[in-house]
């Protein structure tokens, strides 16, 4: 159960998650759902941000920028990287801690 | 956008509008001996900035900006120069109403303003760091 939410979390698909399983749903629809929701939409922040803060980056290279936007695009791409890699490392530490589990 | 975030893009309205000072008391400075070159003409007038406070919709919250890089109307210093090309009949020179006392206690406080809002950035940044490292171990 918990393995399919964290699969379906990385590959960021919702269809995967609605085939993940009626349990899995019935189980944790209310707070899985919820945290799915927030990793996916906080890798998507990641992204976008991501290439506003390269876009500006290079903007800045050209100099038709100006350095405080730089600074405040790549700041928020830097951190939203950061949150998104974080989170990423938490869920496989999850992942690895169930499959290390001794039966 | 997290509100650290907001914070991040409203100080660095501000290290902009700072910069754009800095930028009009250069010019202030670097003219502050710029005299006219005939009789007729007028010197270099000093630049007045002044910012306003603009509400940013996309995050909900007043930035600042530059609202009007005006000229200050006070009177220009006369000196007697009677060989300057620009000297009037009675031989006096006008000269830029630029009081270099004054623009060096600007160019501090703006750049007073600039590391202030430096400052908040790097706190910001720093928070916002320090709680993603709650999720690591």
């Amino acid at each position: 159960m918990a393995d399919m939410r964290i699969g379906t979390g990385l590959a960021l698909s919702r269809p995967a998650q609605v085939a993940g399983g009626a349990a899995a749903g019935a189980a944790g629809a209310a707070g899985g759902k919820g945290f799915l929701d927030a990793l996916a939409e906080t890798a998507q922040q990641a992204i976008q941000r991501s290439k506003a803060g390269e876009t500006a980056a290079m903007n800045g290279v050209a100099k038709t920028a100006d350095l405080s936007e730089v600074v405040a695009a790549v700041t928020a791409a830097e951190v939203t990287l950061q949150t998104a890699v974080t989170l990423r490392d938490r869920m496989i530490q999850a992942y690895q801690d169930i499959i290390r589990m001794p039966i | 956008m997290s509100e650290l975030m907001k914070t991040v893009k409203i100080s660095s309205s501000g290290l902009r509008a700072q910069s754009e000072r800095m930028r009009v008391l250069s010019e202030n400075i670097a003219n502050a001996s710029s005299a006219p070159i005939s009789p007729n003409a007028d010197p270099y007038r000093r630049k007045t900035i002044t910012f306003a406070n603009v509400l940013d919709k996309t995050i909900d919250a007043r930035t600042v900006r530059v609202k009007r890089i005006g000229s200050d109307q006070g009177d220009f210093p006369r000196r007697f120069e009677p060989g300057h090309p620009a000297a009037d009949a009675a031989g006096y020179v006008k000269y830029p109403n630029v009081n270099s006392l004054i623009e060096a206690m600007d160019l501090r406080e703006a750049t007073r303003s600039y590391e202030a809002n430096l400052a908040v950035i790097e706190n910001a940044k720093a928070m916002m760091n320090r709680t993603i490292d709650m999720l690591r171990n």
